[in-house]
């Protein structure tokens, strides 16, 4: 009696103990873009995959990346925003290794010739207006680039052949390959998304959490169909800091 | 299928209230219904803008023939010949020729529509360059600076400019940096739309508006049967009027006004004692005018009136990405398959709602315009303060309201339409000018 009394007191003490550590935090996810985009449909991803974990999410509407930055910096309570390097060609933005989360996937850009002239110094190369324009004159020399709007309004200049070449993303690259035009993967930059996050009581098992989600079925569909991956992942969130670092760097210049 | 009727008949409401209130047009009613639109998807929101435009072109008859009021500027020529008929106390003939006129109208646009897809469309290629996009904003600002403002071009192109100036504040549409913000981190955004159209364009109109309504307290009739023999009588008059009308509403900036008031003088000319006739051809011709004056946004993605620019300013904000839109062969499939269907259902109840249930539509003109004036001004504030609120910008929505509002009222005395246009287009023109300029020089 006394033993089977002792058992169920310790069972209970392990199941309480149990349940209290699997109790999930609530967080805010924060983030911008439309209300479709890519921005949008990683956040639903985070959204569903973290929420069966047992996280409650509260989401608030998109905003501006200039207000993104001011909530993510004034909030004091658990919050994450899934972002990507790209945003550094926007804003200015000092995020620590303790704030990095995760690295999510990581897309080659790629330029595609449409003429003749592939010669970077008479060819006119057409950009979304957020590549980093002095990286592409130093690194890559071209003298004439013309800004498009975003990568898909890019690939229609490409279609439409008002330009030489085009440098744009893996996504609008495959559409190019498909209807014919060679692309070439560009060396040195890279369009990296991950997850920043902030005031978890215990961020290293939110880190694990998020990489589990990450082997999800959701995400890997998703990923598998944008056509990226995540082999720069390490899980360390000093070498992950580097290189989501080194990242936007590139797209500050 | 079922959340698309919502909307569909969301705009079909909407539709006729703004048909009925003279000043409340389709780009207003647009404004005030954006906040009841936040969340819709692209396909929603084009299938209510279609559905509001399309009420509005029967319900603006109803006013005009019984109050002599214009519902929408198109319906000056209904509310010229409607004095014909009311004098005769034979309005009821003109509302259901009308009605039955802007359903004609409407069919022979689709039917013409058909045609034009099947042989003209694959000229245009797959993908819209930067030169047709050069000349069609060419086209579209040319026709705010030549036909506004009784054709003053001095005016319209300060008012363009203005516009311009508005819309450049924030952030370039060429390289990724904020300009003319004055150290004010809002303006990096640029102004809203939303209070920028609202404040210059709604709140004015109210203010105008106000003096010249009349309450009305005559009694209101509609008849079936000899209106239906009228129209019959005179089909050739309805039939032309809808092929001018659908030119007509190809041209950018005045589409259905100028396709009601085309198809009048021509009616005039070849029927000048003939108000029936002259009133069957202005009206189908604006409904005919409305549906052509949609295909260049859902072809090409180009907008090409006031309200159809802020429709798609909001397909942007949805996800829409216009560039993807250049799929011609893609689009015309859309608006057979999806936007087709509805249009017939929404003039089906436009008809229904123009002609037997005229007199209940009128009831809305037994109450003191005050009331209605303080409940649309009521409805802007809110709505700014509600999408100003979603953005963590209720604040500056306020202000930015009240500070164009006065702009607004100041300029009251001229039509405001190309101000609005140039600010709404002004980062793709700038964008355009900037390609072309690099295309020209190097």
């Amino acid at each position: 009696m006394k033993k089977t009394l002792t058992t169920i007191i310790i069972s209970a003490i392990l199941m309480l103990h149990s349940s209290l550590g699997w109790t999930k935090e609530e967080f805010t996810l924060i983030r911008g873009g439309s209300d479709t985009g890519t921005t949008s449909q990683r956040s639903d991803l985070y959204t569903t995959a973290l929420e069966n974990m047992g996280y409650k999410v509260n989401r608030v509407p998109s905003m501006p990346n200039n207000k993104l930055i001011k909530v993510f910096e004034s909030m004091t309570d658990p919050v994450i925003w899934p972002i990507t390097t790209d945003y550094g060609s926007t804003v200015t933005l000092d995020f620590t290794a303790e704030q990095i989360v995760a690295l999510e996937y990581t897309g080659e850009m790629y330029i595609c010739h449409v003429g003749e002239r592939t010669n970077p110094s008479e060819a006119k190369i057409g950009v979304p207006k957020s590549i980093p324009m002095n990286w592409v004159r130093d690194q890559l020399g071209y003298k004439t680039l013309v800004p498009y709007k975003n990568n898909g309004a890019t690939r229609n200049a490409a279609l439409a052949g008002e330009v030489d070449a085009v440098m744009i993303n893996q996504k609008s690259a495959n559409k190019l390959k498909s209807a014919g035009l060679s692309c070439g993967v560009v060396e040195g930059i890279t369009q990296t998304a991950f997850l920043l996050g902030k005031n978890f009581k215990d961020m290293d098992r939110f880190r694990k959490d998020v990489a589990l989600a990450y082997k999800g079925k959701e995400f890997s569909d998703w990923q598998t169909k944008a056509g990226v991956t995540n082999h720069l992942f390490t899980g360390d969130p000093d070498k992950d800091y580097q290189t989501a670092r080194k990242g936007f760097d590139v797209w500050a210049d | 299928m079922t959340i698309e009727l919502v909307y569909v008949l969301s705009g079909v409401i909407a539709g006729t209230f703004a048909g009925l209130l003279p000043g409340i047009g389709v780009l207003t009613t647009l404004i005030l219904s954006y906040p009841f639109l936040h969340g819709a998807d692209i396909l929603q929101l084009i299938l209510f803008y279609m559905s509001l435009a399309a009420t509005v072109q029967f319900t603006g008859t109803i006013p005009a023939v019984f109050a002599g009021l214009p519902g929408e500027n198109n319906s000056i020529p209904a509310v010229h010949e409607g004095a014909k008929f009311a004098r005769r106390y034979r309005s009821d003939i003109a509302v259901g020729v009308c009605a039955l006129g802007s359903a004609l109208g409407a069919l022979v646009a689709v039917l013409i529509f058909m045609a034009f897809s099947s042989y003209a469309l694959p000229a245009f290629g797959t993908v819209i360059s930067t030169r047709f996009h050069s000349i069609l904003f060419l086209v579209v600002m040319g026709s705010f600076l030549l036909f506004f403002n009784h054709r003053r071009v001095h005016i319209n192109l300060m008012l363009i400019t203005m516009g311009m100036l508005f819309g450049m504040v924030g952030e370039s549409p060429v390289v990724e940096t904020h300009r003319w913000t004055f150290g004010i981190d809002d303006l990096q955004q640029g102004f809203a739309k939303v209070p920028f159209v609202s404040g210059l364009l709604v709140m004015p109109i109210l203010f105008k508006k106000y003096a010249k309504f009349e309450v009305l307290h005559h009694k209101i009739q509609t008849t079936f049967m000899m209106p239906t023999v009228a129209f019959l009588r005179n089909i050739t008059s309805s039939v032309r009027g809808s092929v001018l009308g659908f030119v007509c509403g190809l041209v950018p900036g005045v589409t259905t006004m100028l396709a009601s008031t085309m198809s009048h003088t021509i009616e005039s000319r070849l029927h000048p004692n003939r108000p029936v006739r002259k009133i069957i051809a202005a009206e189908t011709g604006n409904n005919s005018g409305q549906f052509a004056s949609l295909l260049p946004l859902l072809l090409f993605g180009i907008p090409i009136t006031g309200s159809e620019i802020f429709l798609y300013h909001m397909l942007v904000d949805a996800g829409w990405n216009p560039d993807q839109f250049d799929m011609i062969g893609e689009n015309v499939t859309m608006i057979f398959q999806t936007v087709l269907p509805y249009f017939v259902m929404v003039n089906i109840l436009g008809v229904m709602i123009s002609w037997p249930m005229a007199k209940y539509s009128m009831v809305i003109f037994r109450m003191p315009y005050v009331y209605i004036a303080v409940f649309v001004t009521a409805i802007i504030v809110l709505a700014n303060w509600y999408l100003g609120y979603n953005q963590f910008r209720s604040v500056s929505f306020l202000l930015q309201l009240a500070f164009f509002s006065i702009i607004g009222i100041c300029l009251r005395k001229y039509d405001i339409l190309p101000v609005v246009a140039a600010f709404l287009l002004s980062d793709k023109i700038e964008a355009v000018a900037v390609r072309e300029y690099l295309f020209l020089t190097h």
